[in-house]
């Protein structure tokens, strides 16, 4: 009798569990991440901020160590290329000057907007994603210093992501390479467009939506579309093809991008302050 | 209720070392699961109840810093925590191997249930063969730091002195 009333309760106990993780799910989901939910999130994200500020100063060197010898392999030719490719760039600075300036004054004439005269919010990546499905990162700026959530983020390089979730002192950044994330782009070379999405553990993006009669090439520029209601300006620069391949009978490419920026190791970012059509949320 | 508090500061550094340190020691798109292993521990240790108890706690507490919806994580790690708590009462022996298995097996289930669960509830970006190589990697993870976990959890889930001797001898570890 008392065997039985134990695992009757063992049972209730696991029901009751299991109906208010469900009940949680559903809230959740139908606020979006808004409302009660998310006001809690945000703080639990204000309070663990200072640790992961702490705890990120203290480990760099470890986890710099970790990268370099997890990445040890590709380390060398990286660096080979890395070197070509500085080169070549040094050979197109003053084509890209004078292009520059041409389209400056073209989109002052048109009245566009593009990255390089919006205002940006600089921040310092301070974790990862503490999730295994989750790729996202964690920046030491939040709503007290004009972030809100929509905004994208850059570097020097190119486009990171977007802010998804955003707290006083602290903010997510869903990175591109994320399977919930879509960017419209457009390959400026071919006069292609398509939408760029991550993959949970790939460093590179998958472009769908690709004319199939667009003349793609290997190392082709991939910069945003900037379409009307888009969630990016126009013209942030992605990354490269590294591949574009057109499957027998198939209506579209099948393109392979590398983002510009390596995102496993991203330390500084800008937050770009712009919040477009389809920009917030 | 010494055993309770010890709990508790174990889930709150388990918690804070899920998203502060580990985030910087992702091997091919995972990271320890330190939250789950305790679960699986201490479900080892105490049985059903507890482990369903702590799972839930400690993945609702992760749950506020991933992006899947809230109660996601609570879910696989509670009904986890159950399972392991069935499977010790009635299947395992004492053992050094038992540490790493249990925390592989924990981590694939609750991984798996985690991925079939978000996708019913709509997340369709974890719809990817890609998520199998990172689930690999999880458990490859989690498998590796049960070995340090597992004595944390039996020191924090041993019974407090005035009911020690009611529960004396029962459980993995005692």
């Amino acid at each position: 009798m008392a065997v039985y009333r134990r695992s009757a309760r063992r049972r209730s106990i696991v029901i009751l569990l299991v109906i208010t993780s469900v009940t949680l799910i559903t809230l959740d989901q139908r606020g979006s991440g808004s409302g009660v939910i998310g006001s809690i999130r945000s703080g639990a994200h204000d309070v663990v901020s200072p640790v992961q500020r702490g705890v990120h100063d203290m480990v760099q060197p470890v986890s710099d160590w970790f990268d370099g010898v997890t990445s040890r392999g590709t380390l060398s030719s990286d660096n080979r290329k890395l070197r070509q490719q500085v080169q070549a760039l040094r050979n197109r600075v003053g084509q890209t000057k004078t292009l520059e300036d041409e389209v400056k004054r073209l989109r002052d004439v048109l009245g566009l907007s593009s990255v390089g005269n919006l205002k940006t919010v600089p921040a310092q990546v301070i974790t990862g994603a503490p999730g295994n499905f989750d790729n996202t990162l964690e920046i030491d700026r939040g709503t007290s210093n004009g972030l809100a959530r929509g905004m994208p983020v850059v570097s020097n390089l190119g486009l990171i992501g977007r802010v998804i979730d955003v707290s006083k002192h602290s903010a997510t950044v869903l990175l591109i390479t994320d399977s919930a994330s879509n960017v419209a782009v457009r390959l400026p070379a071919s006069n292609a467009t398509g939408v760029a999405s991550g993959h949970a553990g790939l460093n590179t993006l998958s472009v769908s939506f690709v004319n199939p009669d667009a003349q793609l090439a290997r190392d082709e520029n991939v910069v945003t579309a900037g379409q009307k209601d888009g969630l990016y300006p126009p013209d942030i620069p992605v990354g490269t093809v590294v591949s574009a391949a057109k499957t027998p009978g198939a209506n579209q490419y099948d393109v392979t991008v590398r983002p510009y920026v390596n995102l496993a190791r991203v330390e500084f970012v800008q937050v770009v302050r712009w919040t477009g059509p389809g920009g917030a949320g | 209720m010494i055993r309770r508090v010890r709990l508790m500061l174990l889930v709150a550094v388990a918690v804070l070392l899920q998203t502060a340190v580990f985030p910087h020691l992702r091997i091919g798109g995972a990271v320890p699961d330190v939250g789950l292993v305790l679960v699986v521990a201490v479900a080892t240790r105490n049985g059903v109840e507890a482990g369903a108890a702590m799972g839930f706690v400690t993945g609702l507490l992760v749950d506020l810093f991933l992006q899947t919806p809230l109660g996601l994580s609570a879910l696989a790690f509670a009904l986890t925590g159950a399972a392991v708590g069935v499977v010790q009462a009635g299947l395992l022996r004492p053992g050094r191997w038992v540490a790493p298995l249990l925390g592989a097996l924990g981590g694939l289930f609750a991984n798996l249930l985690f991925v079939g669960v978000g996708i019913l509830a709509g997340q369709d970006q974890l719809r990817s063969v890609h998520v199998l190589r990172v689930l690999g990697f999880a458990v490859f993870y989690d498998a590796l730091i049960a070995a340090f976990v597992f004595p944390l959890a039996v020191w924090a889930a041993r019974p407090g002195a005035t009911s020690r001797a009611a529960t004396a001898g029962a459980g993995w570890g005692a």
